[in-house]
């Protein structure tokens, strides 16, 4: 798996090699820069409800991600995207997996998995101010391996003033089944499907209000069909008083899940130092979620270009129509889950950031000859807190650095 | 200040895309701001 990350990272570096050449020997063409970015994130969180224990045990993960970024303009019309990413998480729960209580089979550190993942996409922009793009990408982990498709399409007014876009995307999962040690011999008799394929779609319309504020309205459909269940999650029904009298069984969800998403957001500076950034989104889906989000952002901008920017965000969701709580599922359900994610519940989000991004960047070299130079265009740092009613809490925290060339 | 400075984009910054990311698994809903929708991980 190392050596497949090892194997991208290679194949970017070599591609942006050759494209940098291929751009300086067009000599009088100038296109953008060859930007990198380089994010990282650090993510840890703690809660009492896991799923694997059927709404009752320990929820603490730290994932750690490290992914690069790569824009590459081949010319003024030819743009290639790209990026590779790798994160490790370790997961209290997912220990839990093999046992639980006196039916515990072993007792281990904490399971931790390695995930890699990437993408490439391709964009052609016309002078009418139309772009093409295509992309794919893949992801890979212990027990799922997923691949997607990207086709988008954007019209820009000739004024520039508004853009309407589309894109539709479409992703294969291929899962390994892992069941709980207590059901694995007779797992065949869940039926459970081993993929899962999901298509969505989004509009998005821009528009330029005034000299100071612009906003975009969007809407997304998502449709998947396939296990949508995750196989290790228990259930306990309410016919016994603990978890050696209750029945149990394995999470059961619909084969089918369709989703509606409507979001705008506002950006608009009252002042040359005070930006506003707003979000809202209305959501609901076949699951009977509905949810609200409202995220804000205030930058202030100490000077040209260095901006710091406190943050928050309220959510709030109901509950899927098969959740209940440990031990509360009735036997005449024909689908259930335990799955808090999944309940009725409000999160809070609190945060701040700071970015610096001088025109001439943080460090600038220029090559002997004088004909090629690259800078550490920007740095930016960003760190929050969340908190969701039903006592998970989280924080993480994330960084990025630009490159151009 | 313009339309066009980096502050005013009308979409997610870059670094968000890890906060949607875990949002989009410990929350119901997902979509509509460029974050993940379905496929790939299995994270719990």
């Amino acid at each position: 798996m190392q050596l497949k990350i090892y194997l991208w990272v290679l194949l970017c570096f070599v591609t942006l090699n050759a494209i940098s050449q291929s751009k300086i020997d067009k000599g009088k063409h100038k296109v953008g820069d060859v930007e990198i970015d380089i994010l990282s994130s650090y993510y840890e969180q703690e809660g009492d409800h896991s799923a694997v224990e059927g709404g009752n045990g320990t929820q603490t993960l730290s994932d750690k991600v490290l992914s690069v970024t790569l824009s590459v303009p081949v010319d003024s019309v030819n743009i290639f995207d790209m990026s590779v990413s790798a994160d490790t998480y370790s997961s209290a729960s997912s220990d839990h997996i093999d046992g639980v209580g006196s039916y515990a089979v072993l007792s281990t550190p904490s399971s931790h998995d390695l995930r890699a993942y990437g993408n490439l996409a391709y964009s052609r922009i016309n002078r009418k101010g139309k772009t093409l793009t295509i992309g794919a990408g893949f992801s890979s982990e212990f027990d799922v391996k997923s691949t997607s498709m990207l086709l988008g399409f954007a019209k820009e007014s000739e004024d520039k003033n508004r853009e309407l876009s589309v894109h539709v995307k479409g992703y294969y999962d291929k899962w390994k089944l892992i069941f709980p040690t207590e059901y694995r011999l007779n797992s065949s008799s869940f039926n459970l499907p081993d993929v899962r394929k999901t298509v969505s779609s989004d509009l998005s319309f821009a528009q330029v209000i005034n000299k100071k504020l612009q906003a975009l309205f969007s809407y997304e459909f998502t449709y998947q069909n396939g296990l949508l269940s995750t196989p290790f999650h228990r259930v306990y029904f309410n016919d016994g008083e603990d978890i050696y009298t209750r029945t149990g069984s394995i999470e059961k969800l619909p084969d089918y899940r369709s989703k509606h998403a409507f979001g705008v957001r506002i950006s608009s500076f009252p002042f040359d130092w005070l930006i506003g950034r707003f979000y809202y989104r209305y959501y609901f889906d076949s699951f009977g979620i509905k949810a609200h989000t409202l995220n804000t952002e205030v930058p202030l901008k100490i000077t040209r270009f260095f901006s710091v920017y406190p943050f928050y965000r309220f959510y709030s969701q109901t509950a899927a129509d098969w959740f209940r709580p440990y031990g509360e599922h009735d036997l005449s359900q024909e689908f259930y889950t335990s799955d808090y994610d999944l309940s009725n519940f409000v999160s809070n989000k609190i945060g701040i950031g700071l970015r610096l991004s001088p025109p001439m960047g943080l460090i600038h070299l220029r090559s002997n000859s004088g004909n090629r130079s690259s800078s550490l265009k920007g740095l930016e740092l960003r760190f929050a807190k969340y908190y969701r009613s039903d006592g998970l809490r989280s924080f993480i925290i994330s960084s990025n650095l630009s490159f151009g060339f | 200040m313009y339309l066009n400075d980096e502050e005013m984009k009308l979409s997610q910054r870059s670094l968000e895309q890890f906060e949607t990311s875990f949002e989009s698994y410990r929350e119901g809903a997902s979509g509509a701001e460029g974050g993940k929708t379905g496929g790939g991980c299995g994270c719990n």
